[in-house]
């Protein structure tokens, strides 16, 4: 099926049961929902399961779904709820390893290489296991997806205010936390060895 | 504006959501005040580290199912 079909289009074929429609708004979809899977529950694993998961209760709740917002934020609420429910059945506090955090190699430095891992493993740590939920998911949906406000608002079914008072303290909890006192020599020396982290 | 307003609006200052009369209020009071202008640095320095998360590679098909 071509991939220039309008999605307001496929929609309406799926809904009335065209298999490949339904096929080709799924194989449009899946992608972001892994990625945003990945990034609340930080495990690749999960998401892909949370991912599979998600799509089949969309599958389910097809015929509801009114273009009342986007297919996208649709589906998010959907994933985001699946998730929620799963991880109120799982420990609090898991163990979170270096070996299982995979980094992108873009050179081959074999010290930008560990502080890179350090990076990507004390983010993620910091995001799953610091972080209250509520603020977790709206820095994801934020700073990761590059969502509106009013978009997030939409997915979590809150008010505008809601969304700028979570993102703020989300955002300010985050940092207290990675850059907290003892941790700005790491920091500082990040900075340094890595020319400027947003370079990064 | 005063220290404590400025500190409660850094996350739409930095998103570029205040309206353009605040977000000129907020530049005008960072300009004038070294302490809340380290302290937006830390805060948008927190937003730029967050940002350096990596997605995760998708696994292989036929990786061991969750228990």
């Amino acid at each position: 099926m071509p991939s220039s079909i309008p999605e307001e289009r496929l929609i309406a074929s799926a809904k009335g049961g065209d298999r490949q429609a339904l096929d080709e708004l799924f194989r449009r979809e899946r992608p972001y929902l892994f990625n945003l899977m990945c990034q609340l529950s930080g495990d690749a694993v999960r998401a892909d399961d949370l991912t599979q998961e998600a799509v089949i209760a969309a599958f389910r709740k097809l015929g509801q779904f009114r273009f009342e917002s986007s297919f996208r934020t649709w589906l998010s609420r959907i994933a985001i709820n699946l998730f929620r429910m799963e991880r109120r059945k799982t420990p609090k506090h898991e163990s979170l390893t270096l070996e299982t955090i995979w980094v992108p190699g873009e050179d081959d430095h074999p010290e930008r290489k560990i502080i890179k891992s350090e990076l990507q493993w004390c983010i993620r740590h910091n995001l799953q296991h610091h972080l209250p939920r509520k603020y977790r998911v709206v820095l994801i949906l934020r700073d990761l997806q590059n969502l509106s406000y009013r978009e997030i608002a939409g997915i979590l079914g809150c008010s505008l205010s809601r969304v700028k008072t979570d993102l703020h303290r989300g955002r300010r909890l985050f940092r207290a936390q990675f850059v907290k006192e003892k941790c700005r020599a790491f920091t500082d020396d990040y900075l340094c060895i890595c020319e400027g982290i947003v370079d990064l | 504006m005063n220290c404590r307003r400025a500190r409660s609006i850094f996350s739409e200052y930095y998103d570029g959501m205040l309206n353009p009369d605040l977000g000129k209020e907020v530049a005008g009071h960072l300009a004038g005040c070294f302490g809340c202008r380290g302290e937006f640095e830390r805060f948008e320095m927190g937003i730029k580290i967050f940002k350096k998360l990596k997605p995760l590679s998708r696994p292989r098909p036929g990786r061991a199912k969750r228990a």
